[in-house]
């Protein structure tokens, strides 16, 4: 962008921030990599929330955030893993989105759950597309910044293009959506190369639990636990599907990501789902992860359900975040002078929490939160005078957990955001054609 | 052809086999050997997926690989069955029309010194001279199977077996955009700056990928390359010109009714002429070691 447009300056650019869209796709044939978000549902979801076309591309935080400071007024939403968001000082829960002034700085304190918090401002992230995406191919070198497929560095400004929500700041918007699992667990369509695995290979795969390590990447989850044996030599090289579970000569499983190079040529045992490769994309260094069959026309059904969710009106719910006057009179946010204010921006509150009084005729009547979450900013200051319904405060509510548990499996189709049914026995004999 | 088993779930008897891949995508498998007979069945099965048709009925992308298509489609829209059935009724039609000519770029490449800092190494290995080892690498016709892995990378056949050579035990952690190099019985063009395990024996000025061009690609499948030798004089002149937008490599069209040259020993003939007079003489033998670069 050129120097003076207004949008977003990096502070400090994390471990590895990139931008990322829903990919770029259709060129596969000339070795362009689709990239991409590494868990699709969480940019569509912070897309959403703020008001995005779902495919607008956001920033995509690895493990440790960068600061990012907002030259423009804009709605943010940040969503995926909690990679202990704050503005300013108020902390923002994942899957949230509120309005942002000028001027004001986001920083991550850090996590210890889930891998990528994705970014997402209302109008996207405005860098130039190339061959119709804006997202970041670390190994083609394609897209980003500068086009050139670069992670964010300290002193890159980055456009913030036109759209999106502007709504009233007096509301919040939260996705009801379980964005990392408690348990790991992949569902995987048995094949493409079925012949190369015995059925105690199987076995072992479906029956073991795998741990990702530390080489792992965009590219792909490389994981660690008992080794798959599997039939000496490889394949011709061929066309890497999203998900795709490789088993290189020494048996460790390597489950390919967004990021990955158009074609390999280790065999490859399954593939994982779409809704389940969105969730390893959440899986760090550390955390382990099962791996469960599934047929393939289940895994459609499943697919269509996952993106039914995803796109429905009931994951994106927005509220009244303001806490009004209950009348005429004067605000005082400190029970008496000098005394400390009943809370702060960034204070948490419960619901109940005595947030400030109003004075009417010497009689003080109490202004409470109405539910649990952080306070916002003060609209008013101490002794000023209100009308009944005058916006005091705003407030951030807690993070939104997903749906209220998951459906018992068998009930229906799976929802999508539900990481898998328990693993059941190893898979008979493989799905058709695998 | 050979007859593909029968009694297997998936397979044809034209040997062609389709897979699941997941809950978006199949692939669809010829018989498994590098051989330009199959790969004129990948190209037009490609092909026949990109058209308006195929796109209607939910099919995102083909994929084409050595004696592969990996097919990509919409499950809101279609499933594995439905489109594995219009794959076989693509392959039992005549679909994919016409294939354009073949045609064949000379690539110029200056071989040895500091754009081939492993020339040394690959006449050593194979004790030829440095002389003969470019002489027997310019001196044939490569087939471009595919191009994948990066950016406008093209997997090449028809390389001497004489010049295979395995690849560095330690691999460049960068190795820059043109350098072209060998590995086992491969040989190819690194398209962007990248690490890199192959032995370098030369570099082209010529960009194999833009993406402001149209095709981005400079290379597709089926197409031949010729690598041209050059002095490190002609290389600064067309990079200089290509930096300037002022170079284009322009293809010539591989001889009408002849067939492209192949006078590497152990290169077995195979096949019958492709539409537009060309065939390819690369084939069997050929190793599977064309892996990770």
């Amino acid at each position: 962008m050129t120097p003076g447009t207004p949008g977003i300056q990096v502070l400090e650019p994390g471990l590895q921030t990139t931008v990322q869209d829903l990919g770029r796709h259709g060129r596969q044939d000339l070795g362009v990599s689709p990239a991409g978000a590494a868990d699709p549902a969480a940019l569509i979801l912070g897309n959403r929330l703020v008001g995005n076309p779902i495919d607008a591309a956001g920033l995509e935080v690895t493990l440790v955030g960068p600061a990012l400071r907002f030259d423009v007024d804009a709605w943010v939403a940040v969503t995926g893993a909690d990679l202990g968001a704050v503005l300013d000082r108020h902390p923002l829960p994942p899957g949230t989105a509120v309005p942002v002034r000028a001027g004001q700085v986001l920083r991550f304190r850090g996590g210890t759950r889930g891998c990528r918090a994705y970014v997402c401002v209302a109008g996207g992230i405005d860098v130039p597309p190339v061959l119709g995406s804006r997202s970041t191919d670390l190994v083609g070198r394609l897209g980003g910044p500068d086009g050139q497929g670069r992670p964010l560095r300290a002193g890159d400004r980055l456009a913030v293009g036109a759209g999106g929500f502007r709504g009233p700041d007096t509301v919040v918007r939260q996705a009801r959506w379980r964005f990392v699992p408690d348990r790991f667990v992949a569902r995987v369509v048995v094949g493409p190369h079925r012949d190369h695995f015995s059925a105690g290979a199987l076995e072992t795969f479906f029956g073991s639990e795998y741990t990702v390590t530390p080489a792992s990447d965009r590219t792909g989850l490389r994981l660690s636990g008992p080794a798959v044996p599997r039939a000496a030599g490889e394949i011709l090289s061929e066309g890497q599907a999203l998900g795709a579970v490789q088993i290189p000569p020494d048996g460790q499983p390597i489950v390919l990501l967004a990021g990955r190079a158009t074609v390999g040529g280790y065999p490859k045992l399954g593939v994982v789902i779409t809704p389940d490769v969105a969730l390893l994309g959440q899986a760090r260094p550390g955390d382990t992860i099962r791996f469960a069959p599934i047929d393939p026309a289940e895994a459609v059904a499943v697919y269509r359900d996952w993106w039914r969710q995803l796109m429905s009106g009931e994951v994106v719910v927005e509220r009244d975040a303001a806490v009004r006057s209950p009348l005429d009179g004067t605000f005082y946010s400190r029970p008496y002078r000098g005394a400390a204010p009943f809370v702060r921006p960034g204070d948490p509150v419960e619901p109940g929490t005595v947030v400030g009084v109003v004075e009417v005729m010497q009689t003080f009547f109490d202004v409470r939160a109405g539910f649990a979450g952080t306070v916002g900013n003060l609209r008013v200051a101490d002794g000023e005078r209100v009308a009944a319904g005058q916006v005091l405060m705003t407030m951030v509510p807690a993070g939104a957990s997903g749906p209220a548990g998951p459906r018992p499996p068998g009930s229906g189709s799976t929802p999508g955001w539900w990481p898998g049914r328990p693993p059941g026995p190893p898979a008979g004999p493989g799905p058709r054609g695998g | 052809m050979t007859a593909g088993r029968s009694g297997r779930a998936g397979e044809d008897p034209g040997g062609v086999r389709v897979a699941p891949a997941g809950d978006q995508g199949v692939y669809v498998y010829f018989p498994q050997r590098i051989d330009p007979e199959v790969s004129r069945r990948v190209r037009r099965l490609a092909q026949a997926l990109r058209q308006p048709e195929a796109r209607r009925r939910g099919i995102r992308e083909a994929v084409p690989a050595y004696a592969s298509v990996y097919v990509i489609f919409d499950p809101l829209q279609t499933d594995h069955r439905q489109v594995a059935r219009y794959c076989r009724r693509l392959l039992a039609g005549d679909a994919g029309g016409q294939e354009p000519p073949a045609r064949r770029f000379r690539i110029p490449v200056v071989y040895g010194g500091r754009y081939g800092p492993d020339l040394e190494v690959v006449a050593r290995h194979t004790g030829l001279t440095p002389d003969q080892v470019v002489r027997l690498h310019a001196g044939t016709d490569y087939f471009v199977y595919f191009t994948g892995f990066s950016p406008g990378f093209p997997f090449l056949g028809g390389m001497s077996p004489r010049l295979a050579v395995p690849r560095r035990v330690t691999p460049r952690t960068r190795v820059p955009a043109g350098s072209v190099g060998i590995a086992g019985r491969q040989t190819g063009i690194y398209p962007v700056d990248s690490p890199g395990g192959w032995n370098l024996i030369g570099r082209t000025p010529v960009a194999l990928f833009h993406p402001d061009r149209d095709p981005p690609a400079l290379l597709a499948a089926g197409d031949y390359v010729r690598f041209e030798p050059v002095s490190p004089d002609v290389y600064r002149e067309i990079e200089a010109a290509a930096a300037a937008g002022a170079y284009q490599l322009r293809p010539e069209p591989v001889g009408s009714g002849g067939r492209a040259v192949h006078d590497a020993a152990g290169d077995a003939a195979t096949g019958d002429a492709a539409p537009g007079g060309a065939a390819a003489g690369d084939a069997a033998g050929r190793g599977r070691e064309e892996e990770s670069r």
